[in-house]
């Protein structure tokens, strides 16, 4: 595709766009540089400092062992997000392979996207709960589980559109060409239906640190003391009422990763989808 | 008088039905889109395909060239049956038998450039040169008459018949001998319909090629056609000469096809106007199909299956009309 003049003044006049994607980066570039700002690591315990309100010394205050809160919650965005990122690429990847085969084949469709509509008829945190208590804990098995919950909703949308785009007369074309089945699928469907998919899957990236969060809160994720966003409120809900800063910080960042890329999501749908918006 | 010239075409009973299934994949009708349709096309000449929208001529031109598998009956392409072949087994006879599509707007990959989407037709066919397929590509632009700079633009870029020339391009680059022309001019404009159509004589003069051309324009027909098909419901009811056709309608079907094209000049002639909807396919009526809006129906007509029978050399008409 073309990267024009008018399409950088359509991304320029996309306001969502733009502040969703400078909350992505800062979240990212804080995730990349935290190693270089808290060299210690996240597990220094300073018992003489436990709970302390933020302070100077500690600007987002310290938790029952005294860990500083801020090192933890840079240190738990690098599970945070990077469970987030690889459930995207893995959902992306394995919900575009299915959606493919499944629009365009009519017997694998009938197969998989009934095995997509059980896995969906299932709330997703039971789900996820359940094949962790198979597989165990672990940030792995998180991104496994978490991934295997979110890759029929991938799949759906790139069946949806692979329907769409089989009808065009230039698939039609091809195939009185004799193409065959890949090379249609691969090189003339797909690109036509990454936009959908992309924008599917920038809202998966929030839903799954909304996900990891939770399950971590609910002790079923990543296990402590490796620092997550959902473990440290799960291990902040204790002593809730005398150090309010251990929940409302790591929500905080929650909330405002999670808005970045729901409008990442919103402002890509209306760039690459402007008649739906 | 066709009798000599080598056959390229050849359908023998030829029948396409579509099941109707539900939800729980038991069949609960059958469509007969196409019913026992029985052609020849010679080298070098034009087939005019009629009849109105969803009387299954869009879907004799795809079945003919095996997009959907056959319910029925035979297709033969240059001597070779080619009716049961696997997609790999066809690969070969795709060369030789190609489509041109009514909607120049949905028959160009968007995204691709002319010259991407030309040059995916030679890498299907294993030509993996590059400068041999940019060669070849460029030289199938100038025959439509489109420029080179034309061939690092997106689709987007173009009109409507430029577009079109671009499929027509598409479809010439494996050198067929037949190509299906799916209503190829109905969604241009009334100007660039005769280039277009031009342009498609005039490939086929050049190149002597064999088009099926299917329309539901009977004075684009009458213009490029040299025999004319007639088809109703699944059926080929009347089949003659160009001429033959449109001096001498025998169908009943026909003759009110032709009785509402309006001619310039011409002495209004006496409308048959047909009464009644066009029966779903779903439940084609019995014994002659055309019969619950032919103005001659008798009650043979509703029992018994017409057959076509020869009225003059090369003039088949399948009506109890003459004789069964």
């Amino acid at each position: 595709m073309k990267m024009g003049y008018l399409r950088v003044q359509r991304i320029l006049k996309n306001r969502r766009i733009i502040i969703g994607s400078i909350l992505v980066f800062l979240i990212i570039l804080f995730t990349l540089l935290t190693p270089f700002i808290f060299p210690e690591g996240p597990h220094v315990m300073e018992v003489t400092e436990r709970l302390k309100a933020p302070s100077k010394a500690h600007f987002l205050g310290t938790d029952s062992v005294g860990r500083d809160l801020l090192c933890r919650l840079l240190y738990g965005s690098r599970v945070s997000v990077g469970v987030g990122a690889a459930v995207a690429v893995i959902t992306m990847v394995f919900g575009l392979i299915i959606g493919l085969y499944a629009g365009y084949y009519k017997a694998v469709d009938n197969i998989v996207m009934r095995i997509c509509d059980s896995l969906k008829s299932i709330p997703s945190i039971l789900l996820a709960i359940a094949l962790l208590a198979i597989m165990g804990s672990g940030i792995g098995n998180v991104i496994i589980s978490v991934s295997i919950v979110y890759t029929p909703d991938v799949a759906r949308i790139a069946r949806a559109a692979v329907l769409t785009a089989r009808e065009q007369t230039y698939i039609e074309a091809l195939e009185a060409l004799g193409a065959g089945a890949n090379r249609i699928l691969w090189l003339n469907i797909a690109p036509n239906i990454l936009s959908s998919v992309i924008i599917q899957v920038s809202f998966i990236f929030a839903t799954a640190i909304v996900t990891e969060a939770s399950l971590s809160f609910l002790g079923v994720g990543v296990p402590v003391p490796e620092p997550s966003w959902g473990n440290i409120v799960y291990e902040g809900r204790a002593v809730m009422f005398q150090a309010w800063w251990l929940v409302v910080y790591p929500s905080i960042f929650i909330a405002v990763t999670v808005f970045g890329l729901n409008l990442l999501g919103d402002g890509l749908r209306d760039l690459f989808d402007p008649q739906n918006s | 008088m066709n009798e000599d010239r080598q056959k390229i075409l050849e359908t023998k009973h030829l029948k396409k039905y579509f099941s109707i299934k539900d939800a729980l994949g038991k069949q609960t009708g059958v469509v007969k889109a196409v019913d026992d349709v029985s052609l020849t096309l010679h080298k070098g000449e034009t087939y005019g395909l009629v009849g109105e929208s969803g009387c299954g001529k869009s879907t004799l031109g795809r079945s003919i060239l095996r997009l959907f598998p056959i319910t029925e009956g035979e297709v033969w392409l240059e001597g070779n049956d080619i009716s049961n072949l696997s997609p790999g087994q066809l690969r070969p006879y795709r060369k030789k038998m190609q489509m041109i599509f009514q909607d120049p707007y949905t028959s160009l990959n968007p995204r691709k450039t002319v010259g991407e989407t030309l040059e995916e037709v030679l890498k299907i066919h294993g030509e993996k040169n590059r400068t041999v397929r940019e060669e070849k590509c460029q030289e199938a632009l100038r025959t439509v008459g489109l420029r080179p700079e034309h061939y690092n633009r997106f689709p987007h870029e173009f009109s409507g018949g430029q577009r079109q020339r671009v499929g027509i391009a598409r479809a010439i680059l494996v050198n067929p001998s037949f190509i299906v022309c799916d209503e190829p001019v109905s969604a241009l404009d009334v100007s660039i319909q005769a280039q277009i159509m031009n342009l498609l004589d005039a490939l086929q003069e050049e190149k002597q090629l064999t088009y099926l051309f299917v329309s539901h324009n009977m004075s684009v027909i009458n213009y490029i056609a040299d025999r004319v098909g007639v088809m109703y419901l699944g059926h080929l009811v009347e089949e003659a000469d160009t001429e033959e056709l449109f001096s001498n309608p025998c169908h009943p079907y026909t003759q009110a096809l032709l009785s509402a094209v309006l001619q310039i000049g011409a002495v209004r002639k006496e409308r048959i106007e047909l009464t009644g909807e066009l029966p779903s396919p779903l439940h084609p009526p019995a014994g002659c199909v055309f019969h619950t809006r032919c103005p001659y129906a008798e009650q043979k007509c509703k029992e018994k299956p017409v057959m076509p029978r020869e009225l003059s050399p090369g003039h088949f008409v399948a009506c109890s009309l003459y004789g069964s």
